[in-house]
């Protein structure tokens, strides 16, 4: 048994908001009544200190094909950053893109204690499994990419639209089951489709080859089947039109046509870029957060840029393509065969470059803007905006308006004109940080059990001295709790448990024969060989879908 | 000046890295302090002691430091790496990433240098008296920029990919070089006074490289004109100042100046010289 006494907790989920009060988590490592008196139980005193739930992030690449593809391709990511071994931890190069096991350290030395990646292709999934069993103390899960799925696309040309509900729920599950995936990932609906035929998407009607569905009808067919399935996370959501200028009318829309559905709208700050005059950028963050304020039921990640070396990866890949013709780096480019695609493209963020400033302005003001924390996520779409490692520095910068100001003179003096940022003086509340770091992000995700210090939940705890310097507070958690064993000590990691894999089950689906047979005559691998087996996720925790109707 | 000259007693049979081996971080070392100074040795660590044995004299009241290594050290890595100052001076061959990320000072090499010799290097000279091995002057694996500045003077032969990425400075090799010399290059020159290797400036995007004519060049590099350009002069002499003289290659050469890469920008040039 073990008991934290003395500290102030913050557990926004049963809004408790400092108050000091002790927690207790079992032997089973779940969070617990206090024990009577006289039970031996450890004691950890945290005075001075603000005690949370473990951090959630609900959106993070570190695990899979790409990743590590970035890590081969990247070595210059390697030079300047590792850690040797120690007794109980393994020893880890990389910063953008770092080692797995160097992930599950960092995460853990940050407070963070689940992590989801956010881009698995079916048919890459056996790899994400084999490296996230590599990724130490943290639970993890994996989404499935479906959004330029062809048989997905092959199901939603059918005529029949009830036949074609079913089989395409049916196709989902299956996906998922088959992928040990945890939710339906969407990127760039048709558009990675579209490029592959060598042609472009205008807006959310125009027709996919080779099936002529379009964007709108993926989108609202896996949203309505994510819905009728009752999967405990939404559709995960890439828009169509990253990184372009103008591209927030087609997030609006996407918002709009998807409206009463689930879906959680992924790295915002991409997608809300309004159009100069002259076809440059501009922060269209206004338009997307009072759409969202309107709207209670969305929620969203934020995506913040942060300057300093990234690496971009993303299942978009006509986005990377254009991304590397326009910076000139290195870039590899992925075609997964009847799924997706992938890019990588490593860059660097430059407060001088007057777009990558409006870019860490639009993200800042999505999270000042969008009033309730609830509907928005801290994330920074590790390591396409910024590596993980920069969540303190952005908590600094809501809590701390000075210092987002002296922050502000750094940038390309050009950015006042284009973006809002310098009249917003909203300072963010320990409390509010609480939620979108943790809360927030596991009630998007479904997860009860995460999140929040309630009597049953997961003892996953993270536990900060209370500093002036608020990125110095989040930067080394004092400690960290795993299921109740201590994990973390001063930010450094001091044990090496394995995490669990966060699963939905589904039933036993089965690829209907007509697209067995698709499978059979267009993918390089055989039906028998596609699923992943059991022995990939040793320590699976089902999550529960919800009631349907 | 303060002249450490120190001896190889042990030749080491497993890599030693040497970076500690600088002659501006040794100003104030005792001789004892130097024997102490920590390497890696393999997956070990060891003393410099082991392996050196020497001793310290003070010559003139010029300022700095001559560090004098006398030896076979080509299992040695990372002499001068790094040194901004001073003067290192290697009687006998040495091994990879010599003066690499050098800032300033003097390292003269009386043997062989292994490979990445000055990579990254931003100031400084570095001369060698034998050849060079491959990669000299060039950026690690993955980085956008190799030599930034300073001059690498090699009488011999070098490798393969010299200059690769370079930025900036100058790399002479008097004698020949193997394939892919400047690639990728953003800037700098490169000189190769005897016979180069295929694919000379593949991919470069600005930069000088010199050659002898008769050199293939790539059929993306188109030729412009013929003639004498203004800062030959200058180079000559300022090569002629390292103390190598160029056998052949006189003032009033005619060079066949070519742009390109075609592919990459056609702003770097290969310039062939109508040598003697």
């Amino acid at each position: 048994m073990l008991k934290i006494i003395n500290g102030a907790l913050y557990d926004p989920a049963q809004e408790i908001n400092g108050q000091i009060r002790a927690v207790c988590v079992g032997d089973d490592g779940k969070i617990r009544d206090a024990p009577p008196e006289g039970q031996p139980c450890e004691t950890v005193d945290a005075a001075g200190c603000a005690v949370m739930a473990g951090g959630v992030d609900i959106h993070s690449h570190i695990a899979g094909t790409k990743v590590n593809s970035a890590r081969s391709m990247c070595p210059e990511d390697h030079y300047d950053h590792f850690k040797p071994h120690t007794a109980t931890t393994r020893a880890g190069t990389g910063f953008t893109v770092p080692t797995s096991f160097y992930t599950g350290y960092e995460y853990a030395g940050l407070g963070y204690t689940t992590v989801f990646e956010a881009a698995v292709p079916p048919l890459e999934a056996r790899h994400a499994h084999e490296e996230l069993l590599d990724v130490p103390i943290i639970d993890t899960g994996a989404y499935t990419l479906m959004g330029n799925n062809y048989m997905v696309m092959q199901i939603l040309a059918e005529e029949d639209p009830v036949g074609r509900r079913e089989r395409l729920r049916d196709l989902i599950s299956w996906l998922l089951e088959s992928t040990k995936g945890y939710a339906v990932k969407v990127v760039n609906p048709g558009g990675v489709e579209s490029w592959k035929w060598a042609q472009g998407i205008q807006n959310l009607d125009t027709p996919i080859p080779p099936f002529g569905v379009t964007p709108r009808q993926i989108m609202t067919g896996l949203a309505e089947a994510v819905r009728d399935l009752g999967l405990p996370h939404g559709m995960h959501l890439h828009c169509n039109h990253l990184g372009e200028a103008g591209n927030y009318i087609t997030t609006l829309e996407t918002m709009r046509a998807l409206d009463g559905l689930p879906v959680h709208m992924t790295h915002l700050q991409f997608h809300a870029y309004g159009q100069n005059k002259k076809g440059t950028l501009k922060s269209a963050a206004r338009e997307l957060a009072d759409y969202i304020n309107e709207h209670p039921n969305v929620t969203c990640d934020v995506g913040q840029l942060v300057f300093g070396p990234a690496t971009t990866m993303t299942a978009d890949a006509p986005m990377q393509y254009r991304l590397h013709v326009v910076t000139g780096h290195k870039w590899i480019n992925n075609d997964v065969e009847m799924e997706s695609g992938a890019g990588v493209v490593p860059l660097q963020y430059k407060p001088k470059s007057l777009v990558n400033a409006i870019q860490w302005c639009i993200g800042l003001e999505l999270l000042l803007l969008v009033k309730n924390p609830w509907q928005i996520v801290l994330t920074t779409d590790h390591p396409n905006a910024g590596p993980f490692s920069a969540y303190p520095q952005i908590i600094r910068l809501l809590m701390d308006r000075d210092y987002r100001a002296s922050q502000m003179e750094a940038l390309n003096p050009r950015v006042g004109k284009h973006t809002v940022l310098s009249q917003l003086s909203r300072e963010y509340t320990l409390e509010e940080i609480a939620v979108i770091t943790r809360s927030a992000a596991a009630r998007a995700l479904g997860l009860a059990q995460r999140g929040n210090l309630s009597v049953g939940s997961c003892g996953d705890i993270a536990i900060y001295r209370v500093q002036e310097d608020k990125e110095r507070m989040f930067r080394q958690p004092a400690y960290v709790f795993k299921d109740g064993a201590l994990v973390v000590r001063d930010g450094t990691a001091v044990q090496s448990p394995q995490g669990r894999r966060l699963l939905v089950r589904l039933g036993d689906a089965a690829l209907p024969d007509d697209l067995a047979q698709e499978f059979h005559n267009y993918y390089s691998i055989t039906l028998a060989n596609f699923p992943v087996q059991d022995e990939y996720t040793p320590r699976p925790e089902v999550i529960p879908c919800k009631k349907t109707a | 000046m303060r002249v450490i000259d120190l001896r190889l007693t042990r030749e080491p049979n497993l890599p030693l890295e040497a970076e500690r081996l600088r002659p501006d971080s040794l100003e104030q070392t005792t001789l004892d302090e130097i024997y102490a100074l920590p390497l890696l040795y393999g997956n070990q660590t060891a003393e410099a002691g082991e392996f050196l044995r020497g001793e310290i004299r003070e010559t003139g009241d010029a300022p700095g430091v001559s560090l004098i290594l006398r030896g076979d050290f080509r299992r040695v890595k990372r002499l001068g790496q790094g040194m901004q100052s001073g003067e290192l001076i290697i009687e006998g061959s040495c091994g990879f990433h010599a003066g690499a990320e050098m800032g300033g000072g003097r390292i003269t090499i009386r043997g062989d240098a292994g490979d990445w010799l000055g990579a990254h290097m931003t100031g400084g000279v570095i001369r060698v008296e034998g050849s060079a091995g491959h990669w000299a002057g060039a950026s690690y694996r993955g980085k956008t920029q190799g030599m930034r500045g300073g001059a690498i003077i090699i009488h011999g032969n070098a490798g393969r990919m010299t200059g690769t990425k370079m930025r900036g400075g100058l790399i002479v090799v008097n004698g020949d070089c193997l394939e892919f010399p400047g690639y990728d290059m953003n800037a700098g020159t490169i000189l190769i006074a005897g016979h180069s290797g295929r694919h000379i400036g593949s991919g470069m995007v600005r930069g000088t490289i010199i050659v002898r004519e008769g050199h293939d060049l790539l059929p993306t590099f188109y030729h412009d004109c013929t003639y004498q350009p203004p800062f030959w002069q200058l180079m000559r002499s300022y090569i002629e100042t390292q103390g190598l003289v160029l056998d052949g290659w006189d003032v009033d050469c005619f060079f066949d100046r070519y742009s390109g890469e075609a592919m990459t920008g056609g702003k770097g040039e290969v310039l062939l010289c109508h040598t003697a």
